[in-house]
């Protein structure tokens, strides 16, 4: 083996050495430079505001027309997050945030974007958190339609759908879906109904999702304290 | 001089990965460009192109079965292309649709059953940007 090629292996070994150490140590710089590659991903315009702010206040006007009395007294404070990276592959759909243990972050904590459920933390460390989106295949939540409630269970996907639905329910486009499940306070609203169907087994009807935001977009969460 | 060509590859598949994962498409173009690497570095060289595709790619502070797969399978490759090196124009495009026929099958069997067609996608994307990858090593290797 030539000197060369000897001092080329050192040399080798040595930024290997160095890479481990961002990787086990230092992770988010590799999220730092990945932020570099994305495309930028502009804070919510101001149509989207809107859309969420409107979102936001059919989801209490529903809890106020028909369960006020019954609403759990909600916890206070939020703790604000930027988030780190996303899942790179195709198969979830998570996010990792800037915020731990160490900032009272804990598993199960729901995760909000502009006032709506975004997701749930998954995994905790101390300066970071793994958060669940509803978009990912896994993600599964009852959830309320509408001022009269009907029950839904919302199956997480890319296009999130709504199925268990009664059949005979007057779900419509535009009526409010909020969270109705364990471990998330009630009403937090998630999106709008964007068109119904027939279940495939035609016992139920089932509901496809609109969103005001784009969930590649999102830059900062607000997660509650549980 | 080959290595910091194929450097340069690596981040710009890590940007155009990124950039239209942004976008809603998912191409695994750095896994591509490492299993292509396979095929004319040696073994440091590789383990150095392997840790600064984990270190971009990795999303958590945590290890994952998707990111030790998406370290051993351009290895992998490694350990076994000197039995192909005098087709590589035949074996790297096969070795690309196995490593990620066998990624997607070990981190998500019911996603790539349920969904073929999204795998079919990634796997299209995918040979587009290894035989360009490729062509680019190829050259560069020949002078």
């Amino acid at each position: 083996m030539t000197r060369e090629r000897k001092s080329n292996i050192v040399l080798l070994c040595g930024l290997c050495i160095v890479l481990l150490f961002f990787i086990i140590f230092a992770p988010s710089y590799g999220w730092k430079l990945r932020q570099f590659f994305s495309a930028s991903n502009a804070i919510s315009s101001d149509d989207q505001n809107i859309a969420a702010e409107n979102d936001t206040l059919k989801a209490e006007l529903a809890q106020v027309q028909t369960l006020q009395s019954e609403l759990p007294t909600s916890t206070s404070g939020d703790i604000r997050a930027m988030v780190y990276s996303r899942y790179p592959f195709n198969f979830k759909n998570e996010l990792t945030v800037n915020v731990g243990s160490d900032q009272g972050v804990a598993t199960g904590s729901a995760v909000l974007f502009q006032g709506m459920l975004v997701g749930q933390v998954q995994s905790v460390w101390h300066d970071s958190a793994l958060v669940q989106t509803i978009f990912d295949n896994d993600f599964k939540m009852p959830v309320r339609i509408g001022a009269k409630g009907y029950d839904g269970l919302l199956q997480g996907s890319l296009c999130p759908v709504i199925g268990s639905i009664t059949k005979g329910s007057l779900v419509s486009p535009g009526d409010i879906v909020y969270a109705a499940g364990l471990g998330f306070p009630y009403g937090l609203p998630i999106g709008e109904v964007d068109a119904t169907s027939t279940s495939a087994d035609s016992l139920f009807e089932q509901a496809s999702l609109r969103f005001p935001y784009d969930v590649n977009s999102i830059q900062t969460v607000v997660i509650q304290r549980q | 001089m080959r290595p910091a060509i194929a450097l340069l590859i690596l981040i710009l598949a890590s940007g155009i990965q990124f950039w239209l994962a942004g976008g809603g498409i998912f191409f695994n173009l750095v896994l591509t460009a490492l299993i292509v690497f396979a095929f004319f570095f040696d073994f440091w060289e590789m383990a150095l192109f392997v840790l600064f595709g984990v270190l971009v790619v990795n999303w958590q502070p945590a290890m994952s079965m998707e990111i030790f797969l998406f370290a051993f399978i351009p290895l992998l490759i490694f350990a076994l292309h000197g039995a192909f090196r005098s087709q590589r124009w035949v074996t790297v495009p096969i070795a690309i649709t196995c490593g990620l026929f066998v990624f997607y099958i070990v981190i998500a069997p019911h996603f790539f059953l349920n969904d073929p067609v999204a795998f079919l996608e990634d796997l299209f994307g995918s040979l587009i940007a290894g035989e360009l990858i490729f062509w680019v090593m190829y050259r560069i290797t020949k002078r």
